[in-house]
C-alpha cells in the first residue's frame, strides 16, 4: 500500500516538475523573442516589409524635386531632434486619401491627398514630426509585443511562427496600420510633434492647425478622411488634448517664416 | 458658446452676443465626437468601399491584401539615401531655421475615452472652465477683435 502511495506521489512530482520545466522554457523563449524587438536591425526589417506592403497597395509619386524636398524636411527634423541614427525614408503616396503612415525603423509615407490640404512647410513638418514620434516611441512595436504577451497565456510558444517569423510580424504590423493604435499613442505623437516643431525652429502651432484642418474635413464628411477616422481619435478630441498639454506653453510663441514658403510652393505644391 | 474659428492654439468663440479669442486650454470644445461612424464619411462599411469618380482611395482592405512591392521601396530608399548631411545643413540654413537648445515645459495630461482631460491640474481647470472662459473673454475685452 505504502509503495503504491509512494509511486503515486512520485508520478505527481514528476508531472509537475516537467510542467514547470516546460513553462520555464516557454518563458525563456518568450523573453528571447521580446528582446529581439529592441534590436534596431530587427525593427528596420519589420518596417521594411510593412512599407513594401504599403507601396504594394499604393505607389509613390516619381517627381524627384518633391521626393528630395520631403526627405530633406524629414531628415532635418530628425537631425534637430537627435534622431538621425535611424535610416529614415520619406515618400509621397499616389492617393487622394488624407492620411500618413509610419513603419518601425524609420519609414514614413504621406498621401498626396493630405499634402494638397497643407498650406506651409510648418504644417508638413507637423505631419512628418507626428509620424517621426510614432517611430521614436516604437508605438507599433509596443503593440506587437503586448499582443505576444497576451497570446502567451493562451497559446504555446513552441509555435515558432508566433513572433519569430518576419513575414508574420510584418503582416501583424500592416494589420495595425489598418486598425490604428490606441488613442494615447496618437495624443502622445501630437504632443511630441509640437515639441519637435518648436525645437526645429518651426511654428509650434502648426500641429494644432493641421488638426483644425482635419476637423473641418471630418465635419464636411470628406470621403478622403474615412480611413484616417477609423484609425485615429476624432480631430476635435486630438485638438482638445493638444490644447490641454501645450496651449499654455506655445500659444503666444511668434513664429512666422516666409523663407520656407517659397520652397514649399515650388518643390511640393506645384508638383502634386 | 459657439466656436467661430480656430487658429493654432487659439479659438474664436461667441457668447452672449460677443466674440473673442481664447486659448484652447481655457475652454472645453463643445460636441466632441467620440465614436467613429464610417457610414457618415461616405464609405459604406468594412469591405465595401465606395469609390467616386476620380478618387483613388486607400482602404484597410487594400493595405492588408496588398502584395509587397520591394522594387518601389528600394527606389524610395535610394531617393532618401541621395541626401547628404551637407544637404540637410543647407536646407536648415536656407530656411533660417534655428534649432533651439530647449523647449518650454509642457503638461502631461491623460485623456479619457470620453475625450475629457484628467489630471489634478486639468480636473481643477475643468471645474473652473466657465469661470476661466469669462475671465479670458474679459481679459480680451480691449482686443480689436471684439
Amino acid at each position: 500500500m505504502m509503495t503504491k502511495i509512494g509511486s503515486f506521489l512520485l508520478t505527481v512530482f514528476i508531472f509537475f516538475y516537467s510542467a514547470l520545466s516546460f513553462a520555464d522554457q516557454d518563458l525563456q523563449a518568450l523573453a528571447e523573442q521580446l528582446k529581439k524587438y529592441d534590436d534596431p536591425k530587427f525593427q528596420y526589417e519589420i518596417g521594411y516589409r510593412t512599407s513594401a506592403k504599403i507601396l504594394g497597395s499604393t505607389p509613390t509619386i516619381t517627381d524627384q524635386a518633391a521626393n528630395t524636398y520631403i526627405n530633406l524636411l524629414g531628415k532635418s527634423l530628425a537631425k534637430n531632434y537627435q534622431l538621425n541614427t535611424y535610416r529614415w525614408t520619406f515618400g509621397i503616396l499616389q492617393s487622394d486619401d488624407i492620411n500618413a503612415f509610419a513603419a518601425s525603423g524609420g519609414f514614413i509615407f504621406v498621401t498626396k491627398g493630405l499634402l494638397k490640404e497643407l498650406n506651409s512647410e510648418d504644417e508638413l513638418a507637423a505631419v512628418l514630426a507626428h509620424e517621426i514620434a510614432h517611430v521614436k516611441f516604437n508605438h507599433y512595436i509596443k503593440v506587437v509585443k503586448k499582443q505576444m504577451l497576451a497570446e502567451f497565456t493562451s497559446k504555446s510558444l513552441n509555435d515558432k511562427s508566433n513572433g519569430g517569423d518576419l513575414e508574420a510580424l510584418s503582416n501583424a504590423s500592416t494589420l495595425l496600420l489598418s486598425r490604428g493604435l490606441d488613442k494615447q499613442s496618437e495624443f502622445e505623437a501630437d504632443r511630441e510633434a509640437t515639441l519637435i516643431l518648436s525645437k526645429s525652429g518651426y511654428d509650434p502651432s502648426a500641429m494644432a492647425d493641421v488638426l483644425s484642418m482635419l476637423e473641418k474635413k471630418a465635419t464636411d464628411k470628406s470621403q478622403a478622411m474615412s480611413f484616417l477616422l477609423t484609425t485615429h481619435p476624432h480631430p476635435t478630441q486630438r485638438l482638445q488634448a493638444l490644447g490641454a498639454c501645450c496651449a499654455e506653453a506655445f500659444a503666444s510663441e511668434p513664429n512666422k517664416n516666409s523663407k520656407t514658403q517659397a520652397r514649399f510652393n515650388s518643390s511640393l505644391k506645384t508638383k502634386i | 458658446m459657439k466656436v467661430l474659428e480656430k487658429k493654432g492654439f487659439w479659438v474664436k468663440i461667441e457668447t452672449d452676443g460677443k466674440s473673442g479669442w481664447v486659448k484652447l486650454s481655457d475652454i472645453e470644445l463643445p460636441n466632441i465626437p467620440n465614436n467613429i461612424d464610417p457610414l457618415s464619411t461616405g464609405r459604406a462599411a468594412s469591405g465595401n468601399i465606395v469609390n467616386t469618380a476620380g478618387v483613388r482611395g486607400l482602404s484597410p482592405e487594400e493595405l492588408k491584401g496588398a502584395k509587397p512591392n520591394t522594387a518601389a521601396l528600394e527606389v524610395a530608399i535610394k531617393n532618401s539615401e541621395l541626401i547628404k548631411d551637407s544637404d540637410i545643413a543647407n536646407f536648415i540654413n536656407s530656411g533660417s531655421l534655428t534649432p533651439k537648445s530647449s523647449t518650454p515645459q509642457i503638461k502631461t495630461v491623460k485623456t479619457t475615452l470620453m475625450g475629457n482631460t484628467e489630471n489634478s491640474e486639468a480636473s481643477k481647470n475643468n471645474s473652473t472652465s466657465n469661470k476661466k472662459t469669462s475671465k479670458s473673454t474679459k481679459e480680451n475685452n480691449d482686443d480689436k477683435d471684439w
